[in-house]
C-alpha cells in the first residue's frame, strides 16, 4: 500500500497521512493486526519531520484506528474499520449543538453561552 | 613449505577474485543500473552530454586500471614464488605486507567510486522537484532481510571472541594487544550496527530508487554487514590460534583467504542477480 504526501497541498501533512491510512483500512488493504511502519521509518521515507508522523499516529491511536504495542510497534486496531467511520468532529459538533439548543430554549443569549463556554473550558484540567 | 604453496594458491585466488571477478561484476552492475536511471532527467541535468559514451569511457578506464593491477599482482606472484622457497621466508612480514597492499590498491578506485556515487545522488536529489512524496506502509525489520540465526551467530561470535581475548591475555604471545583488538572489533560491530540501522530506517539516498529496488539494496547491505562481522571475528580467532599453536607461517595464507572472503561478502551487492525491471517495476 503506497501513500503519497503532497507538500503543496493546503491540507496539513498529518491529516493527509491520517486520511490515507484510514482509506487503506476502509478499503481492506490494511487489515486488523497488520503492522505499520515505525514513526522514524515513515518519516524518513516521506522526508517529513518525525513529529508530524507521531502526531498522525497519536490521533489515529486516540480514535482506536491503530494501537501501539510498546517495543513491538504499531498495529492496525481490531475494530479499526468500524472506528474509521466514526467522525469525532461531527460527534463533537452534534453534542455542542444539542447543548446550545437546550440553553437557547432556557432563554440564555448567545453571548452568555460563549462566555460560559470559555469559562467552562478554562475550569477544566488541561487536555493530555 | 606446504604453508608457502598454500599462500601462493590463496594469493592467486585473491588476484582472480579482486582483479577479475569483482571488476566484471561491478561493470555488469554499472551497466544495469545505468539503464534504470530516468533518461529525460539525465538529459536535463547534463545537456549535450552523451552519457552512454561517457559511461563506456569510464568503464574502459576502470578496466585498464584494474588490468594494470592484475598484471602487477602476477608480477608479485612471480616474486613470491621465489621468495617462499627461501628457508627464512616466514621470518619477516613481507608476504603479509604484499597481500595487504595489493588489496589496498584495489580499494582506491572503489573509494573514489563511492565518493562519486554520493555526489551523483546528492545532485539528483536536489534536481527532483519537491511536491509529492511517496512511501509504502510496510514495516521494515532486521529479520525481514537476514535470518535470526545469522544475527545470533554474529552476536555469539563477538562474545566468544571476547572470551578468547581474555584467555589469551593470561598467556599472551609477543605482540598481542588484547585491548586494542577488543576496541577494534567493538568498533567494527558498532559501525556495522549503525550501517544496518541507517539502511533500515534512514532516508533513501537515490531519489530515483523504487520501493522494490530499495528493499533489494537494503537486503544486500544488511546481509553484508552481518556476515562481515562473523568473518572478521572468525579470521582474528584463527589468526590468534595460529600464533598460540606456533603456526605463524600459515598467517599469510589465512590473511589472503580472509581478503578473498571479505571481498566476496562486500561485493554481494554487485554479484547478486539484479531484479528484472519488468518484474519489480524498476524500469524508468
Amino acid at each position: 500500500m503506497e501513500i503519497t504526501i503532497d507538500i503543496d497541498d493546503p491540507v496539513p501533512q498529518f491529516e493527509q497521512l491520517i486520511e490515507q491510512i484510514k482509506a487503506a483500512i476502509t478499503a481492506g488493504v490494511l487489515k486488523p493486526g497488520d503492522a505499520l511502519p515505525s514513526i522514524r521509518q515513515l518519516a524518513n521515507d516521506l522526508e517529513l519531520n518525525s513529529k508530524t508522523v507521531a502526531k498522525a499516529y497519536k490521533l489515529l491511536e486516540r480514535d482506536s484506528v491503530i494501537e501501539a504495542k510498546g517495543y513491538r510497534g504499531t498495529y492496525v486496531h481490531r475494530k479499526a474499520k468500524a472506528n474509521c467511520k466514526f467522525n469525532l468532529q461531527e460527534w463533537t459538533l452534534r453534542k455542542l449543538s444539542e447543548a446550545i439548543a437546550e440553553l437557547r430554549e432556557a432563554g440564555v443569549t448567545d453571548s452568555e453561552i460563549r462566555n460560559a463556554f470559555a469559562g467552562a473550558i478554562s475550569r477544566q484540567p488541561p487536555a493530555k | 613449505m606446504i604453508a608457502g604453496y598454500a599462500f601462493l594458491a590463496a594469493f592467486t585466488l585473491q588476484i582472480l577474485v579482486v582483479s577479475v571477478l569483482l571488476p566484471a561484476w561491478f561493470i555488469k552492475y554499472v551497466r544495469v543500473q545505468a539503464t534504470r536511471l530516468p533518461a529525460e532527467r539525465l538529459a536535463q541535468l547534463y545537456p549535450g552530454v552523451d552519457l552512454r559514451s561517457f559511461q563506456e569511457r569510464f568503464l574502459t578506464q576502470y578496466r585498464t586500471l584494474i588490468a594494470g593491477l592484475a598484471v602487477f599482482g602476477l608480477l608479485l606472484l612471480g616474486w613470491l614464488f621465489s621468495y617462499v622457497r627461501r628457508p627464512d621466508w616466514d621470518d619477516g612480514q613481507a608476504a603479509v605486507v604484499v597481500t595487504v597492499h595489493f588489496l589496498a590498491a584495489h580499494m582506491l578506485p572503489f573509494a573514489f567510486l563511492a565518493w562519486t556515487g554520493v555526489r551523483f545522488n546528492k545532485k539528483h536529489k536536489r534536481s527532483v522537484p519537491e511536491g509529492k512524496r511517496t512511501a509504502v506502509l510496510q514495516r521494515r525489520g532486521l529479520f525481514d532481510f537476514v535470518s535470526p540465526l545469522a544475527v545470533f551467530l554474529a552476536v555469539l561470535s563477538y562474545f566468544l571472541f571476547v572470551a578468547l581475548l581474555v584467555y589469551i591475555q593470561q598467556y599472551p604471545f609477543p605482540g598481542f594487544a588484547g585491548l586494542i583488538t577488543f576496541g577494534g572489533v567493538t568498533l567494527v560491530y558498532a559501525v556495522n550496527a549503525a550501517t544496518v540501522y541507517w539502511m533500515l530506517y534512514g532516508r533513501k539516498n537515490n531519489p530515483f530508487e523504487t520501493h522494490a529496488g530499495r528493499l533489494h539494496t537494503i537486503g544486500l547491505a544488511v546481509k553484508s554487514s552481518v556476515y562481515s562481522c562473523i568473518v572478521i571475528v572468525v579470521y582474528l580467532s584463527l589468526n590468534f590460534s595460529l600464533r598460540l599453536l606456533d603456526l605463524q607461517r600459515w598467517e599469510p595464507f589465512s590473511l589472503s583467504m580472509f581478503f578473498v572472503i571479505c571481498a566476496l561478502v562486500a561485493s554481494m551487492g554487485y554479484a547478486a542477480p539484479l531484479r528484472k525491471p519488468e518484474v519489480d517495476g524498476l524500469a524508468t
